[in-house]
């Protein structure tokens, strides 16, 4: 409530307290008369021990609206005729009152808020237990050297996973694949290595339930030497040019991707083997990303990333 | 009557000779022209050849190329240390050899002496050979290097050297000709042309 409505109601407060002294009046403020002014001020000066003027009342009480709240010190005079202490109490009466509506409307209002929580908390677990069924299968898949029976080095190995002609390279973590089949759809694991031979594995939607597979790579037994070659130290060197000279073809070509790509430097044979006769630093350093073999199975063509 | 003809004779002579001789002009002018364009051809030519790596290769692909010819300086002075190294066999130190030989692009080319206390300069085949009988000698290199005076076919790469022998530790700064130029390089019995990236004076 307003400043200005607790003024009306104080007012009609007014009028009642003055009927209970002349109850002979039997009108409201509109047919307050001159007289009634009179005997209304002489009530006050009684009670309240205070002056009200007639002007006073003919302007804040004899009409029916009221643009503006009067005076506080007059209000006071007037809360105290009607039994207030002044005009605080009056309009704190009402605040209480106010107050413990307030409460309630904000205790329903939790009420709802918390209903709703409720709801929408019951809708997500609903969606999640039926969206669940229709998540992604997820297996994991161990790829393994097929005669240590160890995993593979996580960079030596790439796997792409094809389907509906989408292929999709997934992230090998330490040896170890999750291949997702939502629609329980056929999958094909394209597994490509410059260590180990090319492989393809087709998953069927019955094998979806296996908690874990293993695939077996075959290494490339030339290039897994060319690997050791490559971070070993000057012992045996002999032994390695004799070999270098059997697993390397004569028309080899070495490509070594500068930093960022930006260059290559491209070695043959002869300029190759020296280098991995007698290793060095910047050798061991080197990380082959590509080899490719010819007919004999001796290696022609090799990529090199330089670190 | 005779004088008409003799002048109709004289006349008709004239005429045949300035023809000739435009001819002969316009022959000459054609060949001069011919000729300039040749020299223009050539001039260019001789432009393309002589321009700078700077220009050829965008600054991060140069870059890449020389960072590359560092990783060459690495592995030279490896070889070098291997070479006084007494528990390597000979015939190690004969393949040492080949590849020290393999970075460079000449045989004899200069490179300071760093068996002697003086840095001398001297060819890498006697570098090589001073080597082979030193002391035990450790090279280790800075790794804050410079690259400069980029030309048609090389520029300069500045590094520090450290040396210890003798348990004595001495620091010597290196400027050093890296050769980068298109090459024909045998695969087999394909050759192909690449890019060779190879060690100069010092």
């Amino acid at each position: 409530m307003t400043q200005l409505e607790k003024f009306h109601e104080l007012k009609k407060k007014v009028l009642l307290k003055y009927q209970e002294q002349y109850p002979f009046f039997q009108g409201n403020w509109k047919s307050f008369s001159a007289q009634d002014i009179q005997n209304l001020i002489g009530l006050i000066e009684v009670n309240c021990k205070q002056t009200v003027s007639e002007k006073w009342i003919y302007t804040h009480l004899k009409p029916e609206i009221n643009s503006k709240v009067p005076r506080k010190d007059m209000l006071n005079i007037l809360s105290k005729l009607v039994g207030f202490s002044g005009w605080d109490e009056f309009i704190f009466e009402d605040k209480i009152f106010e107050s413990k509506e307030l409460k309630e409307s904000k205790k329903s209002k939790k009420m709802f808020w918390f209903s709703l929580l409720i709801l929408i908390f019951v809708i997500v677990i609903a969606v999640g237990f039926f969206h669940k069924k229709e998540l992604p299968k997820k297996k994991t898949i161990e790829l393994n050297n097929q005669f240590t029976n160890e995993k593979v080095n996580s960079e030596e190995v790439k796997v792409f996973q094809v389907e509906d002609s989408v292929t999709q390279e997934l992230e090998i973590i330490e040896g170890k694949v999750q291949v997702s089949n939502a629609d329980d759809k056929k999958t094909k694991l394209v597994i490509q290595s410059p260590f180990y031979e090319p492989k393809t594995v087709v998953l069927h939607p019955n094998q979806a339930n296996e908690p874990q597979q293993t695939i077996d790579l075959k290494p490339d037994d030339y290039a897994m030497m060319l690997k050791a070659f490559m971070l070993s130290d000057n012992k045996d060197w002999q032994t390695r040019k004799e070999r270098l000279n059997t697993i390397l073809a004569n028309n080899l070509e070495v490509i070594v991707m500068l930093k960022n790509d930006l260059g290559s430097e491209y070695f043959n044979k002869n300029e190759f083997s020296q280098k991995l006769i007698v290793p060095t630093s910047t050798v061991r350093k080197m990380k082959i990303v590509e080899i490719k073999n010819d007919a004999n199975k001796k290696i022609q063509f090799i990529r090199i990333k330089q670190e | 009557m005779m004088l008409t003809k003799r002048f109709n004779s004289l006349e008709s002579n004239k005429n045949k000779m300035s023809k000739k001789f435009l001819l002969i002009v316009a022959l000459f002018c054609g060949l001069f022209i011919k000729a300039q364009e040749a020299m223009k051809e050539s001039v260019s030519v001789k432009k393309v050849v002589v321009q700078s790596l700077n220009q050829k290769f965008s600054a991060p692909v140069l870059n890449a190329y020389q960072e590359n010819s560092k990783s060459k300086v690495d592995d030279v002075f490896s070889y070098f240390q291997m070479l006084t190294d007494a528990s390597l066999t000979d015939d190690l130190k004969k393949e040492v050899v080949k590849n020290i030989n393999l970075l460079y692009q000449n045989p004899n080319t200069i490179v300071v002496d760093f068996t002697s206390e003086t840095f001398d300069k001297i060819t890498v085949q006697q570098f090589i050979q001073k080597l082979l009988i030193s002391e035990p000698i450790l090279f280790s290199l800075s790794e804050e290097t410079k690259y400069n005076a980029v030309d048609f076919n090389s520029w300069k790469i500045s590094y520090s050297v450290s040396r210890t022998k003798s348990g004595i530790v001495t620091q010597i700064k290196v400027t050093q000709k890296m050769f980068f130029f298109e090459t024909p390089k045998l695969f087999g019995e394909e050759t192909k042309v690449v890019f060779s990236t190879l060690l100069g004076e010092m």
